[in-house]
């Protein structure tokens, strides 16, 4: 390989891995998406051993250790029951009319 | 399976203020944000530890609450724990109730409140060296058997603080205690006090003195302008050697870089224009970051910051606010984001609203770079009146031009809003505390962390997309102009510069403000590469300073005064308040703002300077 082809593998890799990073920031949920899509596409029975491989290595991390949205469970039993919701500790601002005053 | 083996679950529960958040840290090794007023704490944090006898604990710190019966949102959360209807958690095995032992008049009540759960529990409390220094005494087996649960002393800043709870939550569970759930919980709490706590005097005469100055009227308010002023001076005054420091050292590995790359110059050019150009650019800025947070964090853990809100309470209900909004507006100045989060602990929907649609014109830690870049281009450092620098002083406006266009917005949304009812402050002025040094340098180092986090994250790869579409496609052949204007991100510049070219932006700060929605330092960085793409040789302060005219630059800081660049924020307001409509009438009057802020700023310049 001469130096300007490995430039050329360098540069692009370096600005491939920078663009994953940056849509990983901007856009998580979008991000996730095309990874579990990407890994579960490439996991597929059929694939070979290599492919399977990049496939689990690619699945979200929660995913490869049995967490929330794999149905085994967020609870602490580790799947030995049905999981509950996913806890999100958000606090969504409601607002309600005020009673009008009467008079 | 055994309850060793299970692990226990905890909760810290208490008034706010009466430090959860420090007896967590010392009991799990976290370093949760801790400061001396009520409301740091408004989600529910977990953590675990190990007891000596190696029973595992799980703990969970919960916002402070004054009453079961939730009044903010953030009290939600401590209900529902406690309770055990927060959703996908079971009520804790015990209870760790925590009370500030100068103030037992206050906390007990909740702690009585808590008791009538029926839960197992421990009493913590907290800030036992404080009441020593007072002279409070407190007999507490008198306190255990007044409420039939176990009583411990902590000092939750202190090493070593909270052995004593250690010990004793790691032996037997304690056992319920039946009370009855009616009756007068302040009529227990002054029989308790009579009988078990002996004070001096209800407040720290210390306290009272420096509040007889702090909190006057007339006293106060020039106290508090002066300390911002003094902090916006240390900022440009103190941080100037350390940044020319960084920035010959980024400087000089570039070179080092650069020269062994030779042979590589599309490589080199990724490395030396993009990266050390961009990267470096922001890097610089991480002095005078640290100076303004060494400030920040010192007026938090002193207990000052309630005063000022205080104090600004009359001004902002002028506005249409609460004293209630300048916590979280004060932690806006450091990110938008924990400042919109801040506002769960605003009880009304309409002023949390409010606080949150006006939480972004509070000027965050990532404007800073784009301000220091542009005032240390175009303002001369020099003095003035004798003692104040120059470039300090503008620095102070830019901040108080956020602040006072926030509390316009506010009073405009308080002319729109149907309900106009007025709701008074109740706040708790907690008792001053000298900053301990050991905390500051961990305040310091964790936004020292953030910072570099986010250079060596979305800045860098921001940076290298910037410096990817800046190089490619290259120029055609026979081209005069330099590459860059050739390039994808030339091309969007020249586009993007008719919609900007009234308010004064040429195709350069175009570009820069693409990808600086996603991170507002990314604009200066993007600056920076594209810059040095087009041939430039000198620092970015160098060419900005002779490129660009003076209307340009005012402009640009009128701009990001009022420009939503932030996506995560936006994300936050969209989560926060559960609606896109709110994120939309966001993102869109600030963008409004902006614009006209910065086409009034720069044709008026425009027309001095002619």
């Amino acid at each position: 390989m001469n130096a300007s082809m490995l430039q050329t593998l360098l540069v692009a890799l370096i600005v491939s891995v920078s663009a994953i990073l940056a849509v990983r920031h901007v856009a998580p949920g979008l991000f996730r998406l095309l990874q579990t899509s990407m890994a579960r596409a490439l996991s597929r029975s059929g694939r070979n051993a290599i492919l399977r491989g990049v496939g689990l290595w690619l699945q979200p991390l929660e995913a490869k250790k049995g967490g929330c949205g794999t149905g085994l469970g967020c609870g602490s039993c580790g799947g030995c029951g049905t999981s509950p919701a996913l806890q999100v500790d958000t606090i969504p601002l409601k607002i309600n009319p005020r009673p009008t005053a009467h008079h | 399976m055994s309850e060793a083996l299970a692990g226990l679950r905890l909760a810290l529960v208490g008034n706010p203020n009466c430090g959860k958040t420090a007896l967590f840290n010392q009991l799990t090794g976290g370093r949760q944000k801790v400061a001396n007023y009520a409301g740091v704490t408004v989600e529910r944090k977990e953590g675990r530890f190990t007891g000596p006898s190696g029973r595992l604990f799980q703990l969970l710190d919960l916002p402070g609450a004054y009453s079961l019966e939730a009044a903010s949102p953030d009290e939600v959360i401590t209900r529902d724990v406690c309770l055990g209807h927060f959703p996908g958690e079971t009520a804790p095995d015990v209870i760790v109730c925590v009370a500030d032992a100068t103030n037992l008049r206050l906390h007990l009540r909740f702690v009585l409140e808590v008791r009538r759960l029926g839960r197992p529990m421990v009493l913590a409390l907290n800030m036992m060296d404080a009441a020593r220094k007072r002279g409070i005494t407190i007999n507490v087996q008198k306190l255990e058997a007044a409420l039939g649960i176990p009583v411990i002393e902590t000092i939750a800043v202190q090493r070593g603080g909270a052995a004593e709870l250690i010990r004793r939550l790691d032996g037997d569970k304690p056992s319920v205690v039946e009370v009855p759930s009616a009756g007068d919980l302040h009529a227990e709490v002054r029989a308790m006090i009579a009988d078990a706590v002996s004070m001096p005097t209800r407040t720290a005469e210390i306290d009272d003195a420096i509040d007889r100055i702090v909190l006057h009227p007339l006293l106060g308010l020039a106290l508090l302008a002066l300390i911002m002023f003094l902090i916006f001076q240390a900022v440009f005054s103190w941080a100037a050697p350390l940044m020319e420091g960084i920035d010959a050292g980024v400087g000089l590995v570039g070179e080092w870089v650069g020269g062994a790359l030779t042979s590589m110059p599309l490589l080199r050019s990724l490395v030396v224009d993009g990266i050390f150009a961009g990267v470096g650019g922001v890097l610089v800025f991480l002095p005078q970051i640290l100076i303004l947070f060494l400030f920040i964090l010192a007026l938090e853990e002193s207990g000052y910051l309630p005063r000022a809100a205080f104090l600004l309470d009359r001004l902002m209900l002028k506005a249409g606010l609460t004293g209630r909004s300048f916590i979280p507006l004060l932690s806006s100045f450091a990110c938008a984001i924990p400042g919109i989060m801040a506002t769960r602990s605003i009880q009304d929907p309409r002023d949390r609203l409010t606080t949150i649609l006006i939480a972004p014109l509070m000027t965050c830690s990532a404007r800073l770079p784009v301000y220091a870049l542009l005032i240390a281009a175009f303002i001369p450092n020099q003095t003035v009146a004798g003692i104040f620098n120059l470039q300090g002083v503008v620095l102070f406006t830019l901040y108080v031009a956020g602040i006072v266009s926030a509390l316009a917005v506010a009073w405009v949304i308080k002319l729109v809003r149907r309900d106009k009812s007025e709701h008074a402050l109740l706040m708790e002025l907690p008792s001053y505390r000298i900053p301990h040094p050991r905390d500051i340098a961990i305040g310091l180092w964790e936004r020292a962390t953030i910072f570099l986090k986010r250079v060596g994250g979305i800045i860098l790869s921001l940076t290298i997309i910037l410096w990817f579409l800046s190089s490619f496609p290259g120029a055609p052949e026979g081209a005069t102009e330099p590459a860059i204007n050739y390039s994808f991100a030339g091309t969007l510049g020249h586009w993007l510069h008719a919609v900007f070219a009234p308010i004064g932006f040429n195709w350069q700060i175009c570009i820069a403000l693409v990808p600086g929605i996603a991170a507002r330092e990314v604009a200066v960085s993007s600056l920076a590469t594209v810059y040095a793409l087009s041939g430039n040789e000198q620092g970015l302060q160098a060419i900005v300073a002779s490129q660009w005219s003076l209307p340009t630059a005012l402009s640009l800081l009128a701009w990001y005064v009022f420009a939503p660049m932030c996506l995560s924020t936006l994300a936050t307001v969209r989560r926060e308040t559960n609606s896109w409509r709110q994120v939309w009438i966001m993102a869109g009057y600030l963008f409004a703002l902006a614009y006209i802020a910065s086409l009034l700023t720069y044709q008026i310049a425009r027309v001095m300077s002619a």
